[in-house]
């Protein structure tokens, strides 16, 4: 992870997340791996794997256990004043620890699946890993790139400039004096009806849209190009063109911010989801012992 | 940049909403937790306290025994089923899961179990007090794990019972202070002798009692007839009637097709071939019936009465008979004839008699007293002199608690396991001692070249069920046949060692 090994310190706040303290709980999460792989290859589990031998009231305790404090970093994050543990240390142990869940909670179902809420639980822990995957890939890659996009100004103010471009072109287009004008102004005017961001689909795919702005530039070249151009004309394509590429950039960067932020709407709602199932998976094997 | 002075800019509006964090996330969360509560707990548990009666699954031959249960409102519970693997036979009320979950928050019972399998038979053999028992723990679900695959409760346990039974079966006494069965931990390692069950003629009624083998002293039970397997296996062949006729396990014990049963050795269809009971030379196609001795006095007292007073057809002087009288195997001794030697028709038969029954037929396989007369009362041959046939040991299992598909071993000749062209004695009871299997099997834990066997693979648990008991008391006196009846005499086996048992 080339973005974490570059600021190697003793202290947590310059480390990365995943390889923190020489990747401390990647190791313990290997040895995770390890030892319940070679506890169930070498377990005699009688008619066939499953969750009733000892082995896998262990896993299944185990793996309770692991959900529940995994769970409990939704609460520990929002501790601000922060306890004795680093936020960063937590962050670190809950994504390795949650990886060796995967395979604590695949084994513990002796690969019996089926239409029932135990299964159900066994998925929803599974889509909670891969979501927590999706998320860590997402904050590994996404912050430089956003930042780059915002090329050391706040969001704020690259709004601002938006606003500024449009006051200026509502400024030049008042001294147009062409036909075309009333057009012109009336295609500005339905130009800025347009939502930066959209539904969450358009924030994905911000470039699979027919961008307004980008229409206005292509109708006003074609007004330049029939009347010779007027250097008002000229000063409003050339507006046009600024404001266009800085909406690219708002754009691009609302992407990347919708990626980010999207597989938390997986993660936590369906761990909590998962606590539910759990709770009937727990409940039911005892009702029906 | 004069941004603050357009508060309302709707531009300035979305960047903020831009970057905010999204929310819902509580909403959603919450709406999972209680719906997949009520959903997968809430409704299941109103199912099962709205549960309709229902009866068990048919049972035409139980009758009245259908035991009415409760079954969960749209079998609601169904999704507390752990996994599709229900095993075959009770996939049909797979959904009906109170049909064995009677209870909540306790394991299956017995008496579930039972509400169907009503005559299946107890582990510790009925007869036998239990009351130095110690109490095991196990029950039926022990072994028959369900939910676990989709083939039968019974095949499961063939194979993966060792273990519960090696926990009681290591240390045996424990658990059951009088009991003569030995301590066994492991098939390959730790499994004493077999216990042969032999018969003792000398009681009557027969009793039977198993003994173990122990290595050079050979068990032997006393059958009543005289049979050396060895000179009827003889590479050469054997003498007959015939000739030399080379003869096999297979000319005498022959399996019932279908079965693992062998049919029961018949002295008309697998003997008389060779051993006729022929009498008189010159008449040479006639013999005696192969039946009680009255039976076969009165043949001869009817036959020499007519014959002596009627020209009977006989073979001609030219036509020199094969006829049999002679042992198999011994050197042939000149034919007699009582037809046409000096005496009365009585005097003929009794010779015929002392003839047949000392010297050439009778005596080749009984054990034979004189005895004195007169015989039976209102026969034809009451008047002559009198014979006591021993009694002949009755068909049994000589290992009655074994299961061994012969079929199953067919790769193998029979002499791989019954050394039976060595026996000179009937009385040798050619049943192979564990050595034997182990050369071929070994415990679950795989070993090279050789074929696993668990517990199971040779014995079963329970007893028989209670109505094949009974039954078995009427087939002890009638003939014995089929599989069932080959199963009875196991039984019968049983019983009677139980019966030795309660004498000690």
């Amino acid at each position: 992870m080339k973005y974490s090994t570059k600021e190697q310190s003793e202290d947590p706040i310059h480390q990365g997340f995943v390889s923190l303290n020489n990747y401390r709980y990647a190791k313990v999460s290997l040895l995770i791996w390890l030892i319940v792989l070679v506890l169930y290859f070498s377990h005699d589990p009688g008619v066939t794997p499953n969750g009733g031998t000892w082995l896998g009231y262990t896993l299944g305790t185990i793996g309770f256990a692991l959900i529940l404090w995994l769970s409990f970093f939704g609460i520990r994050k929002r501790r601000y004043g922060g306890g004795a543990v680093h936020l960063k240390v937590w962050l670190s142990a809950h994504i390795w620890l949650g990886l060796s869940l995967s395979l604590i909670g695949t084994l513990h179902t002796g690969m019996h699946f089926g239409w029932n809420v135990h299964t159900l639980a066994y998925a929803l822990m599974m889509i909670v890993i891969i979501s927590g995957i999706w998320g860590v890939f997402m904050y590994i890659r996404n912050p430089s790139l956003m930042s780059e996009l915002l090329g050391g100004k706040t969001l704020v103010q690259i709004g601002a400039l938006m606003t500024e471009f449009d006051d200026s072109f509502i400024a030049v287009a008042k001294n147009l004096d062409i036909a075309e004008k009333n057009q012109i102004q009336q295609a500005f005017t339905n130009m800025q009806k347009e939502a930066i961001s959209g539904n969450v689909w358009q924030k994905l795919s911000p470039f699979k849209r027919a961008s307004a702005t980008k229409k206005l530039l292509t109708y006003l070249e074609g007004v330049a190009l029939q009347s010779g151009g007027t250097p008002e004309l000229r000063e409003l394509v050339k507006l046009t063109t600024k404001r266009d590429y800085t909406l690219t950039r708002i754009r691009k960067f609302v992407k990347l911010k919708t990626m980010t932020d999207i597989w938390l709407f997986f993660h936590i709602p369906l761990t909590v989801a998962l606590i539910a199932a759990l709770i009937v998976h727990v409940v039911s094997v005892f009702i029906y012992w | 940049m004069d941004h603050s002075s357009q508060p309302e800019n709707k531009i300035t509006q979305e960047i903020q909403d831009i970057q905010k964090a999204p929310s819902g996330k509580r909403l959603i969360s919450w709406m999972l937790f209680i719906g997949i509560l009520v959903l997968f707990l809430a409704l299941p548990l109103f199912g099962y306290f709205y549960s309709s009666p229902s009866t068990t699954i048919d049972q035409p031959t139980a009758g009245a025994g259908s035991k009415i249960h409760q079954s969960t409102l749209y079998a609601l519970d169904r999704v507390w089923n752990p996994g599709l693997s229900i095993s075959g036979a009770h996939q049909s009320f797979a959904n009906d899961c109170q049909s064995c979950h009677t209870e909540l928050f306790a394991r299956v019972k017995d008496s579930d179990c039972k509400t169907c399998h009503q005559t299946i038979g107890g582990h510790i053999p009925a007869g036998i007090t239990t009351e130095k028992m110690a109490d095991t723990g196990a029950s039926c679900a022990s072994c028959h794990q369900e939910h676990k695959g989709t083939f039968g409760l019974v095949a499961q346990n063939k194979y993966y019972s060792s273990t519960e039974c090696v926990a009681c079966h290591k240390d045996i006494k424990k658990s059951a202070p009088t009991t003569l069965t030995s301590n066994v931990s492991s098939f390959t390692n730790q499994h004493p002798e077999f216990r042969l069950q032999t018969a003792n003629i000398a009681d009557n009624p027969v009793s039977f009692l198993r003994t173990r083998m122990e290595i050079g002293r050979p068990i032997t039970e006393k059958t009543g007839l005289k049979f050396p397997h060895d000179v009827h296996l003889k590479a050469e062949g054997v003498q007959s009637p015939k000739g030399l006729v080379k003869t096999s396990c297979n000319s005498c014990h022959e399996k019932i097709p279908n079965t693992e049963v062998y049919e029961k050795v018949n002295f008309e269809k697998n003997c008389q071939s060779c051993h006729e009971l022929k009498f008189e030379p010159t008449v040479f196609n006639r013999q005696v019936p192969h039946g009680s001795v009255d039976v076969v006095l009165s043949t001869l007292r009817e036959f020499y009465s007519y014959a002596k007073n009627h020209r009977m057809p006989t073979v001609s002087d030219q036509f020199t008979p094969s006829i049999v009288i002679q042992r198999p195997g011994e050197k042939e001794t000149p034919a007699r004839t009582f037809l046409t030697s000096g005496g009365d028709e009585k005097a003929a038969a009794s010779g015929a008699a002392v003839q047949l029954f000392e010297n050439t037929s009778c005596i080749v396989c009984h054990e034979i007293k004189r005895i004195s007369g007169p015989g039976k009362v209102g026969t034809s041959g009451a008047d002559l002199p009198q014979w006591e046939i021993a009694k002949v040991a009755p068909e049994h299992a000589w290992m009655p608690k074994a299961k061994f598909p012969h079929s199953a071993h067919s790769m193998s000749n029979c002499a791989t396991c019954h050394q039976a062209e060595k026996s000179k004695k009937s009385s040798e009871v050619l049943m192979p001692a564990i050595g034997v299997c182990q050369d071929c099997h070994s415990e679950k834990a795989p070993m090279q070249k050789r074929v696993s066997a668990e517990c199971g693979t040779c014995h079963g648990f329970h007893n028989p069920h209670e109505s094949t008991e009974t039954a078995d008391k009427k087939d002890l006196k009638g003939k014995s046949t089929s599989t069932k009846s080959w199963f009875n005499w196991q039984i019968s086996g049983i019983n009677k060692f139980n019966q030795v048992l309660g004498k000690n």
